[in-house]
């Protein structure tokens, strides 16, 4: 087959085809999460983190997996080598299940579910315990149909082929490990074409977690023998089935293929080539599958504004770019509870935490996740709330927590560095640089300096033996609104900001008096201003100063006060009042202590 | 994986890209001073059958290194590749062997980062002691975490060579999702038929070895607060000691200490392996009675206490430093099971310091134990030392206890803990957090009987792995053998599904 000849180009077809939908989608919509992907996957230079992977089934696969994540620091190049694997899958799967070209397009089943193991990830994508998985199940479906390729023009022609094949099965399994499993069942067909009912030996492979249980992986369990790979997703001991759907979906459209083609019609290639006909089912069969791939892919993606919107967010974070993440809360109006706690970190640093924060909502929504995960703010960037807000050694023990569970990634790495150096445990923060210069693409990161205002948090609070309830937004909120005598003016405007999100007059006042007395003749920020006037509506109390507050402001609220009275009086329940509200008052503390704080 | 295969495969890969030795460099310069090395293996005293001290370069300044070796009858050995000193095994053995008794001499030489030109050191040794070090060490392997925990396991590692394998781990019977600790392991006199560790959670117990044959048993009874949790093997008997515990940990808000891991009750149980029974040794109410550990002879344990009124009052979290352990002991019948008075050994309390992890030394002379300002879980108290108290020959009570200058085991700024002695007495090992403050390590040091000398760290064949690798060494404890119990034995006696 000439490379340029028609048949030849009628299989490069399907290739482009998913090679544009997969760039695509890839970079058309998910480069954060690619980002993501390589921030939150573990890799460790050197041979202890190989040998950790290593003792099991598949682990080769993982380490791979891991290493080819790193590319992802880059999503561009992270989306060309995953398009890259899938289009080299496609010419071996073509080559090693022997499918006649009008029928090529039928690879891209399997293929689409390789790129929808990727973008369907959701929240999994941070308490994910399969290391180097966006990377490893495509490296070893690759290295599958390679030696299926093999086996096809070497083994399958000779005697005694299904001993061979066996052989190969079993050398196969400590590598591919459940792939080795998928290969016995590829390759059966043609092997019952070619010697009967004898091939069914090669299912004796099945044997292989049990032959390896003593003399490879005496230290692995029995269930991550057969599971070998196999990607599972259970989170607080309950699996869910729905992620593992495309590897259940890779394998069946994969074997479907095979035999398929071992049993299928077959075509002569000439003919197929000129006739009409073949080049009419040819057509049809292409523009359906890619649009079947295109449309399972499209449906079944994980699409919420919020899950891409938090990894940019962190990514500013990790960078103390916090223009950018004001910049990226200014594009929604109903952000996520991480969003709002970086958002407000952000405005702490730019100075604007009284002015904004509302304007910019605090009204956070819960996470969106068929799967009704357990991932919040803390999972996602509780080391970063914590540092942020000068609780170093809270920050440390998040990031230590997310380590042990989910590996030393680079997120958890340049957090560990960065409270260890706020701590001045600088052995420690060199230890971590090490580790992380270790990486592909962070061989020069250093740790930005602490910042004075977290110095001056950390500094600004005694020590005490104390838990968070795996809470930190409500254990900040709790520690600094009772914090209204801090002699540190940093604390004193914290607290009152934090005093005003839990609504209670007796948080708020001994709060917003330290904070207002210092300069009582400067006009306060504008939510202190909003705050100040609907406490002293709700729950006044004898000021010890004069408050200046803008004539503005009290005509506002009232005017607020107003029309949610107005609307009340109608009979409207409070959640059709918030809505109907929304558009002119959601920027305003008032909006926010009537109806989004309920999510405190 | 079998860890012993890949460590050969690359212990080939290692010896045919290190061995080479490099020509001495043309030195531009000489310090008086020593180098920065890591592990800091300068004028240590090393076990006559210690593995080879493979170092590399601690300063950044530098970015080769070339390290001269000669040994006490004059052979001499250059090695260095990039930052590394890395030793050939038979080299290594003969240079040690020549230096029994005396010094190994060593001249480091480091290239300039800058200007590539070579600086010399000044000459430092490492000495060779007559004594010996028992073959193995075990630890259990897992991160300084917090609450939650993942793999972990408890490997053992020949101290002659590099060799190391795991004795068992948490996720051969266990998995990600209900989870499994392992820790506690122990042997009787540093031989490996008679052990135990115990497993928590799922398929909780405790595995006990007896004549080589492993059995899972609960220590729960209904007269105790749990199941056994600190334990000492009897050094002759079937007999195994243990603490009950009710433990509860928080974490310091600022303080660089971190956790404060305490018992808000704890006492002292007697496991009779033979009739499986628990005897009730110290169960005072009023008091936290932990860490037992025998006299060599078996005719006496000792242990900490301290009031329980400071860890049960609504307050503990103000007044945690006021929770002080004191050494105490009771003397014991083998023949009747049977426990004496508990005499007071040493006051830690009255010179506000509070005492854990007491172990006594073989010969009886001497007991070590971890010291710090307050509490019992000194790992995470940056001012906890190992002390080595002399023990008085006529009288158990220490009205002034002496003590040995421990300074060259201990760190000055970081944790040290879990002091073993080693069973010819010459050897003092404990878990210390000096490298960097949160990762525990293996340092021993040689004791003479008068002197501590400076600690060495637990040498690995490619000293970059004491930084990579991000896991504490738990629970150091000698042995004179391997375990010969398999993972897989070990799995089905756990519960292997």
């Amino acid at each position: 087959m000439h490379l340029f000849s028609f048949s030849c180009i009628k299989r490069i077809v399907p290739a482009l085809v998913f090679a544009a939908m997969s760039g695509f989608v890839l970079l058309g919509f998910y480069q954060d999460l690619l980002y993501t992907i390589h921030l939150r996957t573990p890799f460790i230079e050197g041979s202890l983190f190989f040998y950790d992977l290593f003792n099991e089934p598949f682990g080769l696969m993982k380490w791979v997996g891991c290493w080819l994540s790193q590319l992802c620091y880059y999503p561009l190049l992270g989306a060309i080598v995953l398009i890259l694997l899938w289009t080299l899958s496609y010419f071996l799967g073509l080559k090693a299940s022997g499918l006649s070209t009008r029928w090529s397009a039928l690879f891209l089943l399997p293929l689409s579910c390789l790129l929808l193991g990727v973008v369907g990830i959701g929240y999994w994508v941070y308490i994910i315990k399969e290391y180097g998985l966006f990377f490893s199940q495509s490296v070893a479906f690759l290295l599958m149909l390679s030696v299926l390729c093999v086996v096809k023009d070497y083994v399958l022609p000779r005697n005694h082929s299904s001993f061979i094949v066996l052989l190969i099965a079993i050398l196969l399994y400590p590598v591919v490990g459940w792939f080795s499993f998928l290969f016995v069942l590829c390759v059966l067909p043609a092997l019952i074409r070619t010697n009967g009912l004898k091939a069914l030996i090669i299912l004796l492979a099945i044997l292989s977690p049990t032959i390896y249980k003593y003399i490879l992986f005496d230290g692995t369990s029995n269930e991550m023998l057969w599971r070998a790979g196999f990607p599972l997703f259970d989170d607080k001991a309950v699996f869910h089935i729905r992620q593992s759907v495309p590897y259940i979906l890779l394998a069946i459209t994969t074997l479907a293929i095979f035999i398929f083609s071992a049993f299928g019609e077959k075509h002569n290639e000439r003919s197929e080539s000129t006739s009409k006909r073949g080049i009419y089912v040819y057509a049809v069969v292409t523009l359906l599958v890619s649009a079947i791939a295109f449309l399972g892919v499209w449906r079944f993606m994980f699409k919420d504004y919020n899950y891409l919107a938090e990894m940019r967010m962190v990514k500013y974070s990790l960078d103390d770019n916090w223009q950018k993440v004001v910049e990226e809360a200014q594009q929604t109006s109903r952000p996520s509870r991480a969003m709002v706690v970086l958002k407000n970190i952000a405005l702490m640093n730019t100075g604007e935490l009284g002015d904004r924060s509302f304007q910019l909502s605090n009204d956070g929504r819960e996470i969106k996740n068929p799967d009704s995960l357990n991932v919040n703010s803390m999972q996602i960037a509780a080391p970063i709330i914590y540092y942020n807000y000068g609780k170093i050694v809270f920050a440390t023990r998040w990031a230590t927590e997310l380590a042990v569970t989910y590996g030393y990634s680079p997120f958890v790495l340049m957090n560990l560095c960065r409270t260890a150096l706020a701590k001045g445990e600088t052995k420690a923060a060199e230890r971590y640089l090490t580790l992380l210069h270790g990486h592909l693409f962070y061989g020069d990161w250093q740790p930005k300096p602490v910042s004075p205002l977290i110095k001056e948090l950390d500094s600004a609070f005694a020590d005490v033996l104390d838990s968070d309830g795996n809470n930190a937004e409500n254990y900040l909120i709790n520690i600094f609104s009772n914090s209204s005598e801090s002699g540190w003016a940093t604390v004193r405007e914290i607290a009152l900001f934090h005093s005003m999100l839990t609504g209670e007059p007796s948080l708020f006042w001994p709060c917003f008096i330290a904070f207002a007395q210092v300069e009582p003749d400067q006009v306060l920020p504008l939510h202190y201003q909003e705050a100040y006037c609907c406490f002293m509506e709700r729950f006044p109390i004898e000021m010890p100063f004069k408050v200046k507050i803008n004539d503005s402001t009290v005509q506002n609220y009232v005017s607020f006060r107003r029309q949610y009275q107005v609307l009340k009086d109608a009979g409207y329940d409070n959640e059709t009042i918030g809505e109907a509200l929304r558009g002119k008052w959601s920027g305003t503390y008032w909006w926010h202590t009537s109806f989004g704080r309920s999510r405190y | 994986m079998r860890r012993f295969d890949l460590h050969i495969l690359c212990l080939f890969l290692v010896l045919v890209s290190c061995s080479s030795h490099p020509e001495m460099p043309e030195v531009s310069s000489s310090v008086d001073a020593l180098p920065s090395i890591f592990p800091d293996y300068t004028d240590v005293t090393v076990p006559s059958n210690i593995a080879p001290l493979n170092f590399m370069l601690a300063d950044s300044a530098y970015s080769g290194i070339v390290a001269v070796f000669e040994s006490a009858k004059g052979t001499r050995q250059v090695y260095g590749k990039e930052e590394k000193v890395m030793i050939p095994q038979d080299e290594w053995q003969q240079l040690r062997d020549e230096s029994i008794g005396g010094s190994i001499k060593v001249s480091v030489f480091c290239q300039q980062r800058s200007n590539l030109q070579w600086v010399g050191f000044g000459q430092f040794a490492i000495n060779i002691a007559c004594d010996p070090i028992d073959d193995y060490v075990s630890y259990r392997l897992i991160e300084p975490s917090y609450v939650i925990y993942n793999r972990m396991s408890i490997a053992q590692r020949q101290l002659s060579s590099f060799d190391e394998s795991e004795i068992f781990n948490n996720m051969v019977t266990g998995n990600n999702r209900n989870g499994q600790c392992i820790n506690c392991h122990s042997y009787q006199n540093y031989g490996t038929d008679n052990m135990m560790f115990h497993v928590r959670v799922l398929n909780g117990g405790t595995v006990i070895v007896v004549d080589g044959k492993p059995r899972k048993v609960n220590l729960k009874r209904q007269n105790t607060i749990s199941a056994g949790v600190y334990p000492s093997w009897h050094p002759t008997q079937r007999l195994i000691a243990f603490s009950t515990n009710q433990t509860h940990q928080y974490f310091h808000t600022a303080d660089k200490n971190k956790v404060e891991v305490f018992d808000t009750e704890s006492d002292l149980v007697l496991y009779d392996i033979d009739r499986d029974s628990v005897l009730v040794i110290a169960n005072d109410s009023d008091r936290l009675e932990v860490f037992p550990t025998w006299t060599p002879d078996g005719k006496g344990l000792y242990y900490c206490s301290a009031p329980a009124q400071v860890a049960n009052s609504d307050d503990y979290r103000s007044n945690f430093e006021e929770l002080r352990y004191n050494l105490y002991y009771r003397p014991f019948d083998p023949s009747t099971l049977s426990f004496g008075e508990e005499e007071t050994v040493y006051v830690a309390d009255s010179l506000g310091r509070s005492v854990s992890l007491p172990r006594v030394s073989p010969d009886g002379q001497f007991l070590a134990f971890a010291e710090g300002g307050y509490g019992c879980f000194n790992i995470w108290h940056h001012d906890a030392d190992i002390r080595v108290m002399r023990l008085a020959q006529d009288s158990i009570v220490c009205s002034q206890p002496k003590f040995v200058n421990a300074s060259g085991l201990n760190s000055q700024h970081y944790a040290e803990s879990y002091p073993s002695w080693s069973s010819n007495g010459r050897w003092l090992m404990c878990a210390s957090r000096r490298d960097d403050g949160n990762y525990s390590r293996i340092y021993i040091s040689y004791f003479d009987g008068e002197k501590i000398h400076k600690a060495f760290e637990l040498p690995q064949e490619d000293p970059q792995q004491i930084i990579v690798r991000l896991k504490s060494y738990n629970r150091p404890e000698f042995m004179k053998e391997s375990v010969k119990v398999s993972l897989r034995e070990f799995a089905r006696t756990v519960g292997e599904r």
